[in-house]
């Protein structure tokens, strides 16, 4: 019986431990409670889009570039300059010391020489083809291949390989003049041949080129002389210039499809080294790279990530200088350590909502038009992006010039304009719909999911969310195989024809939505006949008008693409698709 | 048949209390009592009850429904309006994790249930019969016991399909092997036990023999294997939703609230810590019952009262 006597006393020092044990627990999940909350405030995306407006001058040197002259030497220190100037508007808006250190490279104009840069990124990269440009080879394309021209993130073009191209007077072919004296990694001189190689093979389908639709448009290739290319196209082909800007050049003598190793001959300012599969890659300096004096290190290391947390907190530890892709959460967590700096471009893709519009319920466009109006981007921007970015209810984003500033609030959120629609399209009682998402893909495609589960739910619209896995997602949302799918699509940052004709969410009857109609076509097809931007910009009007009433794709906001680094990196940039570019970058300490 | 699930219930929840309080005759009773009586017992059953109960009055004692979007309201470290903070979209984390523990519970419950009622009968069947019946069972379970359960959970779902519903039946398969391994290894010592050689000498057929003395005399272990596979399933029910395969969004679970709050851990600690608080809790208080059950049901002590 004392037995039981000591069991009592020990119960009760058990259960009392217990509590003590939880109760401590809590005091000390909520403690850390109260710091935190300023994180938030940092609300207002205005500033972002303050940055923003001078773009629209900035893209028109595109058309203005169109009949350049020459630019022979100058062309790196043009290159670097303005690549160099833009870290500090796009870090403006939030932090105030920062863009000053981020300007700072210009105005020292001291490089200093030499260093190790470690780049993160969650995954490895297994696939080292220039042309199919999964995420995981971003940073390595700029840093070692070439294109005939480059885009600064605001998509103007600067002269690279080719040193000057001409439109023909039918605007029907292009005639781009390569640098002389370029050579490959392994020597061989780059000739006019190696770029219609380049382009040929970019359309062979067995590559799987990114960039292949494109592509696919350039009928012709000859090379009168081994410094000219000469290109035709079977009409006018005003996307031309984002074709050359993301034309890499390879080696048409050396590259095997056996051989992966034989794939990474380029021009650029670095050469592969080492890989080691699951951990690192090392890029080790071009010494013969064609721009004097630069790269400016001497080594680039690019590590691999099993999680976007690890890889922050690398970075904060000082083990990673640059990291890319990382979720907009811990950038915004990110953003106020002092020894960090944020360099963000405009736009990698735009979020979307596609809405199947060949099968029931979403073949009625009324409904989708309610479906536009019940969708709170405000929130979507707020919660999920973090308030960095901005809401928008049109397929380009504000820098882009088929941006029209008074077709923004064609839709904006509204609950009873959209109960009303739906009433109208034939559901007084409401109706249950699948929405599609993906959370391996983007944790952000699940989070919009539930936001517009949630808003849809007021209306009368009760949407089932359907998660799957990346391998079903990909057949099924480029199928069509899908009521309503939250999505992203890229290129929007580029020449408003190549999104149309390269993101297949837009594709004409072939497209993810299937969407359909000779009008639709024939809009399309008459905003690419000119290269003239002043004349192709009402009728992209048009055509986003078009795109806004019928609601097949319903654009959200873009999301831009941040770079996290730390403060030592100086000289960073990115091309006209967000790709980092380690060319003018040095480290400070 | 029909015993293994009603007695699956009855170790969940409601038998031992009020009727083995006063002084059972039966051993099992006696043990259950021993169980109440132990610390460790009471404490682990305590804290089953609580969440019982909670999970059964969800929709009365959530503040607000757990999948309500508040606006600007995302993030909210805990105070009076939001005990335990808001998660990423504005949802109340306390309300989510009321409900998320139905969840948690459901897939315990069934994959249990359904675990020992196709193990423990195959188990009885194999042991006693051997020979073919055993060779050809026990070879199917050992190709099942081949695979992590992990990894035969999230082959199961991928079949059928993620949703709570879909995990709890791939726990349940997960179960099985282990219930008729244990089953048919008390059976095999216990058929040549004299007890069982004398029910078979007065001619009572198989059935009788199996139901009436092996049986009872092997429900020890099992009940403790109960208690020990829920805990195991709510763990992996966690795992399969933290991967995504289990409850769907945005239906909460606190395997996917432990999975969401990943990316928000420094700025809305309390996102994480509170359904993690709540699932350590249910597997401390089930592995608190399973250990009292084992201590009340071994032969040795009941032997020494």
């Amino acid at each position: 019986m004392d037995q039981s006597g000591r069991r009592r006393l020990s119960r009760r020092a058990v259960i009392k431990l217990s509590l003590g044990g939880v109760a401590a627990t809590l005091l000390a999940a909520c403690g850390p409670g109260a710091p935190p909350a300023p994180a938030k405030p940092a609300e207002p995306a205005k500033p972002a889009e303050a940055a923003k407006p001078a773009a629209p001058a900035a893209t028109q040197p595109v058309a203005a570039a169109i009949k350049p002259g020459e630019s022979g030497g100058a062309a790196p220190a043009a290159t670097q300059a303005p690549a160099v100037a833009k870290p500090a508007e796009a870090a403006k808006p939030t932090e105030a010391a920062k863009p000053t250190e981020a300007a700072k490279p210009a105005a020292a104009g001291a490089p200093k020489k030499g260093g190790k840069l470690v780049v993160g990124q969650v995954g490895d990269n297994n696939n080292f083809e220039p042309f199919v440009q999964q995420p995981t080879t971003f940073p390595f394309l700029e840093q070692m291949w070439d294109t005939p021209i480059r885009y600064d993130n605001e998509i103007k073009s600067l002269p690279s390989l080719a040193e000057s191209w001409q439109l023909g007077q039918d605007g029907k072919s292009l005639t781009i003049k390569l640098r002389p004296g370029v050579t490959f990694s392994n020597g061989k001189e780059l000739t006019a041949d190696d770029l219609n190689f380049s382009v040929e093979r970019a359309k062979d389908p067995k590559v799987g080129a990114l960039f292949r639709p494109q592509a696919a448009l350039v009928t012709q290739t000859e090379a009168p002389d081994k410094g000219t290319a000469v290109w035709r196209f079977d009409s006018p082909f005003p996307g031309a210039f984002d074709l050359l800007a993301r034309q890499f050049v390879v080696d048409k003598n050396v590259i095997d499809d056996s051989d992966w190793k034989k794939r990474l001959i380029g021009t650029g300012p670095f050469t592969w080294a080492e890989w080691q599969p699951g951990e690192r890659s090392l890029l080790k300096k071009n010494p013969t790279f064609w721009t004097k004096d630069l790269p400016h290190l001497d080594e680039i290391e690019v590590r691999s990530f099993g999680d976007a947390a690890a890889m922050a907190a690398s970075l904060e530890a000082g083990a990673v200088d640059i990291v890319a892709r990382l979720p907009t959460q811990e950038v915004a967590r990110l953003k106020s350590n002092p020894n960090i700096k944020l360099f963000q471009t405009p736009v990698r893709v735009m979020y979307d909502l596609l809405l199947q519009s060949q099968k029931p319920p979403f073949d009625n466009k009324l409904l989708r038009q309610a479906i536009n109006w019940a969708v709170d981007r405000e929130r979507f921007v707020r919660t999920v992006l973090a308030g960095l970015s901005v809401p928008s209810s049109q397929p380009f984003p504000a820098h882009s010039w088929a941006h029209f500033p008074e077709l923004d609030k064609a839709y904006t959120f509204n609950l009873d304009k959209a109960k009303e629609l739906v009433a109208q399209a034939g559901y007084p009682n409401g109706l249950d719909v699948v929405c599609m998402t993906a959370t391996a893909r983007a944790k952000e495609l699940a989070q919009l999911a539930q936001i517009v589960a949630a808003d849809l739910e007021k209306i009368g619209v009760r949407v089932r969310i359907e998660d799957v896995e990346p391998a079903v997602y990909d057949p099924r949302h480029l199928g069509g195989d899908f009521q309503m799918a939250t999505h992203s699509y890229g290129r929007a940052n580029l020449d408003p024809s190549t999104m149309f004709r390269g993101a297949a969410a837009w594709h004409a009857g072939t497209g993810m939505t299937k969407f359909d109609a000779p009008e639709y076509r024939r809009l399309m097809e008459d905003a690419e006949s000119s290269y003239d931007v002043n004349e192709r910009k009402p009728k992209y009007k048009k055509l986003v008008e078009y795109i806004q009433d019928e609601s097949f794709v319903i654009p959200l906001a873009p999301s831009p693409e941040f770079y996290v680094m730390r403060s030592r990196v100086q000289g960073f940039s990115s091309d006209g698709e967000a790709n980092m570019s380690m060319r003018g970058t040095w480290l400070d300490g | 048949m029909a015993d293994a699930p009603a007695a699956t219930k009855a170790t969940a929840v409601a038998r031992p209390l009020p009727s083995s309080w006063r002084r059972p005759r039966n051993p099992l009773g006696l043990s259950l009592m021993r169980t109440v009586r132990n610390p460790m017992g009471a404490f682990g059953l305590g804290i089953m009850l609580v969440l019982v109960v909670i999970a059964a009055l969800a929709p009365f004692i959530a503040p607000y429904h757990p999948n309500v979007q508040h606006d600007l309201a995302e993030l909210e470290p805990p105070s009076s309006r939001f005990l335990l903070g808001t998660d990423e979209l504005g949802r109340d984390i306390l309300s989510r994790i009321i409900w998320g523990s139905r969840v948690s519970l459901l897939v315990g419950i069934v994959a249990v249930t359904i675990g020992a009622g196709v193990g423990i009968p195959t188990g009885l069947a194999a042991g006693y019969f051997g020979g073919w019946t055993d060779a050809v069972i026990m070879r199917l379970w050992d190709a099942l016991l081949a695979f992590p359960g992990i990894l035969t959970g999230i082959a199961v779902v991928t079949v059928l399909g993620p949703g709570a519903i879909n995990a709890a039946l791939a726990l349940a398969i997960v179960n099985i092997p282990e219930f008729s391994r244990l089953t048919r290894a008390c059976v095999l010592r216990e058929r040549e036990r004299e007890y069982v050689l004398a029910s078979r000498c007065v001619g009572a057929r198989d059935a009788r023999v199996i139901a009436a003395h092996l049986f009872p005399n092997c429900l020890a272990p099992i009940l403790v294997q109960l208690s020990l596979s829920m805990g195991f399933a709510v763990l992996l029910e966690a795992a399969l939703s933290f991967i995504g395969l289990g409850q769907q969004a945005p239906d909460p679970s606190w395997g996917s609230m432990l999975n969401d709050s990943r990316a928000y851990l420094r700025q809305a600690p309390w996102f994480g810590i509170f359904p993690g608080l709540a699932l350590a809790a249910l597997l401390v208080g089930l592995n608190y019952l399973s250990d009292a059950l084992r201590q009340a049901l071994d032969p040795r002590r009941i032997n020494v009262a």
